[in-house]
C-alpha cells in the first residue's frame, strides 16, 4: 500500500519485533512482518 | 429502543466515549452465544429520548481475524440482529487519522448512518495539526465531531447530533469500494439465496457465508454452491479491497490535513527506547509489576478490615433479629458468610484493575505484550496471556475472562487453562497461616524474613507451573490455526483516571455477580452440609457436649464453641471428611483438614473459616490464633503435634496447585462452551496437587 516499514528492535526474548510503519508502531511476529517490506534495521 | 454502536479501531479512544456517554449506567455483559465483552449503557438525549449505545469490541476491518473481530461482521452483516445498530458513532484518532478509516469506509458501504467522532482533539491542537472538517464532510456527507474526552469538549454537540441523525440519518450517497467484476458476480449469484438492500453486505456474506450464524444450513450451502461455481477468491479480494479504500481515504485525509501529514510522537519512541530496551525493559516490567502488587496489597488492608468489620456486624444483627437459631444461622453462616466471602475481595481486584487500567492507557500494556510474547510463545500463550496471568494474582475469575482479546483458540483455552495456578488472592490467609509451621517469623536469609521468601518462592511455584502446563497442554492440543500477535504500540499519553475508575468498577461488578452466583449458591450448599447430619450422630454429638459442659465446667462461649465443633464433626460434611481421610492420610492430614479440604472447593478461603470452627475457636479469623491453636493440636495417636512441618509443606502445595474455587469452574465451562475442559483442569490441578502433597510428606516425614 506505498507505506514504509522500518523495523526497529528486536524484543528481549527475541522473534518479535518493534516495527514502525508510517509513524505507527507494532509489536509483530516474525511470521507477521514477512509480508511487509522492512527497509531498514 | 434505539440502539448506538461506538466502533472503531483498537486505541482510538472509544471507550473512552463509550465512559464519558454513559458514565455509572454501563453494564459489562456478552453478545448472546459467544463470550465476547459487550458494554452496553443507557442515555437520555437532549430530546428526552433513551437510547441503548453499545461499545463495540475495537476492530481494524470487517475482514475479521479474531472471536472479538468476527462478532461486529456478524452483526453488520444482519440487520435482523438484535444488535443491529440505528446508528454508528465512529471513533478515530486524529492523530493517525489516515490508519484508522479502513473500517469507516467500509461502514460507509453498510448504509449506516454515521457521526465521525474525532478524539484527542487536544494533542491535535498542541501539535499544531488543523483538519479542514469540511473537505472531509464533503467527501462523505456525515456529521464530524472532534472531542477531547479528557475534558468532554465536544460531547454535548454529539448528543445533539444523535437526536438530529435519529430523526433524519444521513447516509453518503457514495459508494467508497468498487467491486470487480468477478465480485459483482459473485453478489449477483447470492441475491438469489439472500435477501439484501445492500451490496457490500451481500460481499460480505460471500467472504463469510460459512461462519455466519444467521444463515441457515441450507442457506449456507446454495451460496458454498455459488461461489465454488464462481471460484471466488477472498483473500485476493480483500486485499485488493483494502488497497482501495486506503488510495480513496488516504487522499482525502491528507488533503484535509493542514500540515499534510501526520506528526510522529518522538518522545513516546525516546521512551521505549528504555522501556522496550533488552535488559532495561524487563527489570522496569519486575519493578511495575512489583509496585502494583505492593499497592494492591497494602492499599487493599483497610477497605477489606471495614468489610469483614461490616459482615460481623450485620451477622450480629441478624442473629439478635432472627428467633429460630436455625434460620439465623443459615442468614449468617450459610448466606452472609458466602457474600462476604466474595466482597471482601472487591477492593483487592478494583485496585489492580485500576492499576492495570492506568497502565493500559498509558501505552505501557501493549509494550509488555510486546517484550513477552515470544517467551510466553514457547509455553502455548500469547504475549496478551500476559494480561490475564497478571490479573490472575487478585483473582483467575476477570483474569479468564480478559483471555478474550487472544485470537487463537488454541492460545486462549491454554490461558484460561493455566491462569488459576497463579496464586490469587484467596491462598494468601491459607499461606499466611501455614508458613509459621515451615519456618519461624524471625528467621532470616541475610537481609531477606525467611518467612517472605518462602511466600514470595510459593508465588513463583504457580508462576513456574502454569508455563510449564502451557508447555505440555500445548504438545496436547492440537490446531492448524495461525496465530497472531500484531499490537500496536500507542503514543504514551497521561491517563484519564475518570476512565480507570469506571473500567475498575465495571470489571469489579461483572467479577461480583460472576463469582458471587456461585460462590452463594455453595456457600448455603455448604451450611447446609455442615449444620445436618445423621440423626443418630448429631444427638450423641450434643448429648456429648452436654456432658463435657457439665464435667469440665464450661462457660456460655466454650460450650457454644465445642457444641459447633461437635456438631460439625458428626454433619455431614463432617462423615464426608472421615470418607476422606484413608485417601488423605498418606499427605499427611486427618479427616479435620480433610473437612477444610473439601469446604475450600468452594473457595479456597473457606479454609480459615472452617478450622477456626473445627478447632472451637468460634468465629474468629485472626490468624495469629488459628495459628496458635493449630500448634497446640496433637494427634491423639502419637501425642505429637499434628501440624508440623512436613503437614504444613504439604498442605502448602495442595493448595499452590489445587483446583478449588467452583466460580473459577464456572467461568471456565462458560468460555470454553461446556463442562470438558473445566473437568479436565479440575483432574489436572487436583492430581498435580495430590502428588506433589504425597511426594513432599513422604520424603520430609
Amino acid at each position: 500500500m506505498g507505506s514504509i516499514a522500518s523495523l526497529v528492535r528486536e524484543s528481549p526474548f527475541g522473534q518479535t519485533y518493534y516495527v514502525k510503519i508510517d509513524g505507527l508502531r507494532f509489536g509483530l511476529r516474525k511470521n507477521e512482518i514477512d509480508v511487509i517490506q522492512v527497509t531498514e534495521l | 429502543m434505539r440502539k448506538i454502536a461506538i466502533l472503531g479501531n483498537p486505541n482510538s479512544g472509544k471507550s473512552s466515549v463509550f465512559n464519558r456517554l454513559t458514565g455509572l449506567s454501563a453494564k459489562v455483559g456478552n453478545f448472546p452465544g459467544v463470550t465476547v465483552e459487550k458494554k452496553v449503557g443507557t442515555i437520555r438525549l437532549p430530546s428526552g429520548l433513551s437510547v441503548e449505545i453499545m461499545d463495540f469490541p475495537g476492530v481494524y476491518s470487517l475482514h475479521p481475524n479474531s472471536k472479538d473481530e468476527f462478532i461486529v461482521t456478524s452483526i453488520l452483516t444482519n440487520p435482523k440482529d438484535s444488535h443491529f445498530p440505528d446508528l454508528v458513532l465512529y471513533v478515530a484518532d486524529i492523530m493517525h487519522l489516515e490508519k484508522q478509516l479502513l473500517l469507516f469506509s467500509q461502514l460507509v458501504d453498510l448504509g449506516l448512518p454515521i457521526i465521525l467522532v474525532l478524539t484527542m482533539k487536544d494533542l491535535a491542537e498542541k501539535d499544531n495539526l488543523k483538519i479542514d472538517l469540511d473537505i472531509l464532510k464533503s467527501a462523505w456527507n456525515f456529521p464530524i465531531y472532534p472531542i477531547n474526552a479528557r475534558t468532554q469538549e465536544g460531547m454535548t454537540g454529539i448528543l445533539q447530533e444523535i437526536d438530529l441523525q435519529l430523526i433524519q440519518p444521513g447516509i453518503s450517497p457514495q459508494q467508497q469500494y468498487k467491486l470487480s467484476y468477478e465480485e459483482q458476480n459473485a453478489v449477483n449469484g447470492l441475491n438469489e439465496v439472500i435477501t439484501s438492500n445492500n451490496v457490500y453486505q451481500t460481499l460480505l456474506v460471500a467472504h463469510y457465508y460459512k461462519q455466519l450464524p444467521h444463515l441457515l444450513p441450507a442457506q449456507a450451502d446454495k451460496i458454498n454452491k455459488v461461489m465454488s461455481r464462481q471460484g471466488f477468491n477472498s483473500i485476493a479480494f480483500q486485499i485488493r479491497e483494502t488497497m482501495q479504500r486506503y488510495d480513496g481515504f488516504t487522499d482525502i485525509v491528507r488533503k484535509a490535513a493542514s500540515s499534510g501529514t501526520f506528526k510522529v510522537s518522538r518522545l513516546s519512541e525516546k521512551a521505549d527506547e528504555v522501556l522496550t530496551h533488552r535488559w532495561w525493559g524487563l527489570i522496569i516490567f519486575f519493578v511495575v509489576n512489583f509496585l502494583i502488587f505492593q499497592a494492591m496489597f497494602s492499599w487493599a488492608s483497610y477497605p477489606m478490615q471495614w468489610i469483614e468489620s461490616a459482615f460481623g456486624w450485620i451477622g450480629g444483627l441478624v442473629n439478635q433479629a432472627i428467633a429460630s437459631p436455625g434460620w439465623s444461622s443459615f442468614v449468617s453462616d450459610g448466606i452472609l458468610a458466602g457474600l462476604g466471602g466474595i466482597l471482601v475481595f472487591i477492593p483487592q481486584i478494583a485496585i489492580l484493575f485500576f492499576l492495570l487500567t492506568i497502565l493500559e492507557d498509558f501505552g505501557y500494556m501493549a509494550r509488555a505484550v510486546y517484550m513477552f510474547d515470544r517467551l510466553l510463545q514457547k509455553f502455548g500463550l500469547n504475549g496478551k496471556s500476559l494480561v490475564s496471568l497478571i490479573a490472575g494474582g487478585a483473582c483467575a475469575i476477570p483474569a479468564i475472562m480478559s483471555t478474550r482479546t487472544i485470537s487463537n483458540q488454541k492460545e486462549r483455552l491454554i490461558t484460561t487453562l493455566v491462569t488459576p495456578f497463579i496464586s490469587c488472592s484467596a491462598r494468601i490467609p491459607v499461606y499466611t497461616i501455614l508458613v509459621g509451621f515451615v519456618v519461624a517469623s524471625t528467621h532470616r536469609i541475610g537481609p531477606f524474613n525467611t518467612q517472605g521468601l518462602l511466600f514470595m518462592g510459593l508465588y513463583l511455584l504457580g508462576i513456574i507451573t502454569a508455563l510449564l502446563a502451557g508447555w505440555i497442554l500445548k504438545q496436547i492440543i492440537k490446531s492448524d490455526e495461525r496465530s497472531f500477535l500484531m499490537i500496536e504500540l500507542p503514543d504514551y499519553k497521561v491517563p484519564d483516571f475518570k476512565v480507570a475508575l469506571q473500567t475498575a468498577f465495571s470489571k469489579t461488578s461483572s467479577f461480583v455477580v460472576e463469582a458471587g452466583k456461585v460462590i452463594l449458591l455453595i456457600s448455603m450448599a455448604l451450611w447446609v452440609l455442615s449444620s445436618y447430619g445423621p440423626k443418630s450422630k448429631m444427638e450423641a454429638s450434643r448429648r456429648l457436649v452436654g456432658e463435657m459442659v457439665v464435667a469440665q465446667n464450661l462457660n456460655e462461649q466454650e460450650a457454644a464453641d465445642l457444641l459447633a465443633n461437635k456438631k460439625l464433626e458428626a454433619s455431614f460434611a463432617g462423615t464426608i471428611g472421615k470418607w476422606m481421610e484413608p485417601v488423605i492420610k498418606p499427605l499427611g492430614f486427618d479427616w479435620k483438614i480433610g473437612i477444610a479440604l473439601f469446604t475450600s472447593f468452594a473457595a479456597r478461603e473457606v479454609f480459615v473459616g472452617t478450622m477456626s470452627t473445627l478447632y472451637s475457636l468460634g468465629t474468629t479469623e485472626d490468624y495469629g490464633t488459628i495459628q496458635q491453636r493449630l500448634a497446640a493440636e496433637k494427634d491423639p495417636v502419637t501425642n505429637q503435634p499434628r501440624f508440623t512441618m512436613p503437614v504444613a509443606v504439604s498442605l502448602l502445595l495442595f493448595y499452590v496447585f489445587a483446583m478449588q474455587c467452583m466460580s473459577t469452574m464456572a467461568v471456565v465451562r462458560r468460555e470454553t462452551g461446556g463442562w470438558k475442559w473445566p473437568i479436565i483442569q479440575f483432574l489436572f490441578m487436583c492430581t498435580l496437587a495430590y502428588l506433589s502433597s504425597l511426594i513432599a510428606y513422604q520424603i520430609l516425614s
